[in-house]
């Protein structure tokens, strides 16, 4: 599994795709074992409840793989009997070729354009103190007003 | 009439929503993102993929 996010993220450019892996409170071995072969993050879901698995329901079920797109909407579920096939793969990346959003640098409301609405969305991820990795237009991990200057410059020039 | 519409508008966009979410602590000490919480709000910029164990 985490050999198939490396593929998406650097083979197919899918940088900002990530596999979650959930688990179960109830078990002890699963963190050891999964943790010795993956890189991926791991979440355990409450035993006996199990809310995430409630909340994913009928998709959450041992071995499902289910796609969310940006806002948390399903895309796409499928269920891994015989490990990430190669069948599963090319399913994976029909959903992410409809669905995966190319940034473009200060396009903040990802609308392909930049332009004022760009620079009041930043202005209130400053507000707020959030980030975005579209806003922060000098890389330098803060979104700030060398950002708003940098998108001002794009849109007058 | 306008208020039953508007009540049922809103409504059914209750009903028919599908969005989910969780924020829990990642616990993979071999994760870039260990000891964070995802999905939110870590990566809510991605397309997120939830692959459900079996174990713990």
């Amino acid at each position: 599994m985490s050999d198939f996010q490396d593929e998406l993220r650097n083979d197919d450019g899918y940088e900002n795709v990530v596999i979650i892996a959930i688990g179960q409170t109830n078990i002890s071995s699963f963190n050891s074992n999964f943790c010795a072969n993956s890189d991926l993050p791991l979440v355990m879901d409450q035993y006996p409840g199990l809310p995430i698995r409630e909340q994913f329901s009928p998709y959450g079920q041992h071995k499902y793989l289910v796609i969310l797109d940006y806002d948390g909407n399903m895309i796409g579920n499928v269920q891994l009997t015989s490990g990430v096939s190669f069948s599963s793969k090319e399913y994976v990346r029909s959903i992410l070729e409809n669905h995966y959003n190319q940034s473009i640098l200060g396009d903040v409301n990802n609308d392909s354009t930049i332009n004022i609405q760009d620079i009041i969305l930043l202005v209130n991820l400053i507000l707020v103190g959030d980030t975005q990795s579209n806003a922060d237009m000098n890389s330098d991990g803060i979104v700030n007003v060398l950002d708003i200057i940098q998108v001002v410059n794009i849109i007058l020039s | 009439m306008i208020k039953k519409i508007l009540l049922s508008i809103i409504f059914s966009a209750f009903i028919f929503t599908d969005e989910y979410n969780y924020s829990l602590e990642d616990l993979n000490s071999t994760s870039s993102t260990f000891g964070l919480n995802v999905w939110e709000p870590y990566y809510l910029d991605y397309i997120t993929m939830h692959y459900f164990g079996s174990q713990g």
